[in-house]
């Protein structure tokens, strides 16, 4: 018979989608909600993207022994929560690590098609006031009349990686231990 | 008023008085303008002309309205006004309104210059606010709260969550602002004011003369637990190579600080 904590990360590396959807219904919810269908940059179009760096993350933060099962969800560093950012990460993790921690004030998204940059996971999208936007957008040839960005002035969510709800998992962990012992 | 609308006031004048105090600016000899269009017969108005960046009078920010932390009576030493000799005018002559930094006469006197205390750093309640405050800026944010009985009987345990945002203006600043705040709140208390007659500012901006200081009874002590400070750096605030000239940017120097405020409530 394999050891309990051979169990358990069978177990919750089988069932670790659970963990994933939570997280995924929270940025559908909280977050595509709130996007602009226009925009070529906005967060739809980054969700897979955010959902295979929510699977990663929690597979690599995982801790357990044999007592216990310690989850962890997204990087601290890819998403910029912190006072260093990992340089390599990808304009979708920086535009969501920046929607999740708010910014006050009024800009305009400026994205990889528009700095010439390559796109997707050493992209360089970043924001500007609206004031400075306008003042280089001519020296740059971008577009001087392009919408301000709709999470301008968004007040973040604080506690998206919070008080995920884990019961399904909790309970697929007990049900599966419960098979193992009868065996 | 209710009691988390209460809750919310002693904090902010907590964080006023016993914590940000530290952060006071005298702004010396400001020329007062008589403002013809405020001033009616027997109320005559003037307005301090600051040329403080950010302004003694933004949003959040305003005059010095009392001597120390727990007082009850208007100030006597933040606040002296001149004629236009430089001589004292005595504060009983005038009123002050300590939002709009003005001075209101009746007449007797003629003021010409304002020394006056304010407050640095502004202190706003909505993210809203933030921008036009401009930085210094701490937003207080009080945003969830789920009441619990904690004992057999009558009795509730009211936890609120909450954060305050900080947006500096350079990074010194921003670091000493959060660890003074950060220690301003953690492992501390601070006093769960009544508001029986009211804030310590009338809707005019004068002092409230009617205010008094009373503690709620049995629930005198918000305490703070789980007080957690970060520094936040929008990760697509970075710009990709030099030739872009940066504007200010409110986003630049930021941090937060995040708590849980409770007491409990007995039946």
């Amino acid at each position: 018979m394999k050891g309990i904590r051979q169990l358990l990360e069978i177990v919750v590396r089988k069932e670790i989608d659970l963990v994933v959807k939570k997280v995924m219904k929270r940025f559908d919810e909280e977050i595509l909600d709130k996007e602009d269908p226009d925009d070529p940059a906005r967060p739809s179009v980054c969700r897979d993207e955010f959902e295979q760096f929510v699977r990663k993350t929690i597979l690599d933060n995982l801790k357990i022994t044999d007592t216990s099962v310690e989850i962890g969800v997204g990087d601290d560093r890819k998403l910029g929560f912190g006072e260093e950012l990992d340089e390599d990460t990808t304009s979708c993790l920086k535009i969501i690590g920046t929607i999740i921690q708010g910014i006050s004030g009024i800009y305009v998204l400026v994205t990889d098609d528009m700095t010439g940059q390559p796109e997707g996971r050493f992209g360089k999208a970043f924001i500007m006031p609206v004031e400075q936007y306008r003042l280089e957008a001519p020296s740059k040839g971008w577009d001087p009349n392009k919408p301000i960005w709709r999470f301008s002035g968004f007040p973040g969510i604080p506690d998206f990686f919070a008080g995920l709800d884990l019961k399904e998992l909790v309970k697929k962990i007990v049900e599966s231990m419960g098979e193992a012992l009868k065996k | 008023m209710k009691q988390f609308r209460k809750e919310d006031l002693s904090l902010h004048h907590f964080l006023k008085f016993s914590i940000l105090t530290e952060y006071g600016e005298t702004d010396y000899t400001v020329p007062l303008e008589f403002v013809p269009d405020a001033s009616t017969t027997g109320s005559y108005v003037y307005q301090a002309i600051s040329t403080r960046i950010p302004s003694p009078t933004s949003l959040g920010r305003g005059w010095v309205y009392l001597d120390a932390y727990g007082d009850v009576l208007e100030q006597q030493t933040m606040v002296t006004v001149y004629d236009e000799f430089s001589a004292i005018i005595s504060g009983t002559n005038y009123l002050i309104d300590y939002v709009d930094g003005r001075i209101i006469t009746s007449g007797t006197v003629t003021p010409s210059t304002v020394t006056y205390k304010y407050f640095y750093v502004s202190l706003t309640n909505d993210w809203e606010d933030i921008e036009t405050a401009g930085a210094p800026v701490v937003s207080v944010i009080l945003d969830s709260y789920e009441k619990e009985g904690f004992q057999l009987g009558g009795g509730e345990r009211i936890p609120r969550r909450g954060h305050l945002q900080i947006f500096a203006t350079n990074q010194a600043e921003r670091d000493d602002l959060l660890e003074l705040l950060y220690d301003g709140i953690n492992q501390k208390c601070c006093p769960n004011q009544n508001w029986t007659h009211g804030s310590v500012i009338d809707w005019n901006g004068t002092f409230n003369e009617s205010y008094v200081y009373e503690l709620l009874q049995y629930r005198s002590s918000l305490r703070f637990e789980n007080v957690r400070a970060r520094i936040i750096y929008p990760p697509l605030l970075r710009v990709p190579s030099n030739d872009y000239i940066m504007l200010d940017d409110l986003n630049r120097y930021r941090a937060r600080i995040d708590f849980d405020m409770y007491h409990y409530k007995e039946y």
